[in-house]
């Protein structure tokens, strides 16, 4: 590690790469704004307020097939549900900490954040150096998203998707999960998430990921021995 | 749509998010040190959401099963690279490289 380098630019660096995926991404949440009814301030209001491409899409998607606005709102919610076990997860290196800050971290909380901020606490830094390591990933990527939504309501329908860069978004959370399978617990978790969620691929409303990974956290603490550190 | 009922979206839908992410981050849920055993079962969270939230891009990116597709062949290559090098642009750029190649074959 370079002693000099900040840890808000060590976190920034660390998203630099999944940044790749998110540019097409953001690109589509802003494009799906405009291409279904709302208007470009809106669509930019949407993205600063929710800031959560998946339920942003999903949402605006349904707008655009007229389904009723209880069932556009609860679709967006329940794919939005995981951000409570993230911040289960991530409420130990914010504990203690002034009020502002966790405010900050928790409007900020995105999935590519929290996954690099759980790998990133393995090399044991402390409270403080962890928190700015997130904080500078957190807002690469919360630039970066803002600027590329905003740029796909500006172009409109002139662009369209492609595939290769939508293969970038799954790929940047393979390689997020990649160094998490470390042990017994962990490899079963994803590995019974994935197969529940494949099972499961037909729910409504993202479910399948949700009732997945429950399904995964589940088999992961069957096997996790307890007071014991899993093989690492 | 009209622009009460966009705004019902923006609002409902934001404050819901915020509020969710805000749920254990932002109330004191873990005073002082979280004890190993807490940390080891937090520590699933993320290997599952991230396994269960892939696995359908790579193994069904047309809604079915398919074993041969440019995704998968894309995504095998991304994970040997992913455990190899851990780092994210290489695995990211060597996945991206792999679809391009495989989905050229296949066509």
């Amino acid at each position: 590690m370079n002693p000099r380098k900040s840890d808000y630019a060590r976190g920034a660096w660390a998203m630099a790469p999944v940044l790749i995926g998110v540019v097409p991404f953001a690109m589509v949440a802003g494009l799906a704004g405009v291409a279904n009814g709302m208007t470009i301030a809106e669509t930019a209001a949407f993205s600063l307020f929710t800031y959560a491409g998946a339920a942003q899409i999903a949402a605006l998607e349904l707008i655009g097939d007229n389904a009723p606005l209880w069932v556009v709102l609860c679709t967006a919610l329940i794919i939005n549900l995981r951000f409570l076990m993230f911040s289960a997860a991530l409420a130990p290196q914010f504990s203690g900490t002034t009020l502002r800050r966790r405010l900050a971290g928790a409007y900020l909380l995105v999935d590519h954040a929290f996954a690099l901020s759980m790998i990133e606490a393995r090399r044991a830094p402390n409270r403080q150096q962890l928190q700015s390591f997130y904080v500078g990933a957190c807002l690469a990527f919360w630039v970066t998203w803002q600027v590329a939504a905003l740029a796909g309501s500006l172009l409109g329908a002139g662009m369209s998707g492609s595939a290769t860069l939508e293969i970038a978004v799954p790929l940047s959370f393979l390689a997020l999960l990649a160094p998490q399978l470390l042990g017994r617990p962990a490899i079963t978790a994803a590995l019974v998430a994935a197969a529940a969620a494949l099972l499961l691929h037909r729910a409504p409303a993202n479910l399948g990921m949700l009732l997945g990974t429950g399904a995964g956290i589940l088999a992961g603490l069957a096997v996790l021995t307890p007071h014991r550190k899993p093989v690492a | 749509m009209s622009t009460s009922a966009a705004w019902i979206v923006i609002v409902v839908i934001g404050v819901g998010s915020f509020a969710m992410r805000a749920a254990f981050l932002v109330l004191p849920t873990f005073q002082g040190e979280v004890s190993d055993t807490v940390k080891d079962r937090l520590a699933l969270v993320p290997p599952a959401a991230f396994a269960a939230l892939i696995a359908p891009s790579f193994l069904m990116p047309a809604g079915v099963i398919d074993l041969l597709s440019p995704s998968l062949v894309a995504g095998v290559v991304a994970f040997a690279v992913a455990l190899k090098w851990r780092s994210l642009a290489i695995t990211i750029i060597t996945g991206m490289v792999a679809y391009i190649v495989v989905a050229q074959l296949w066509s």
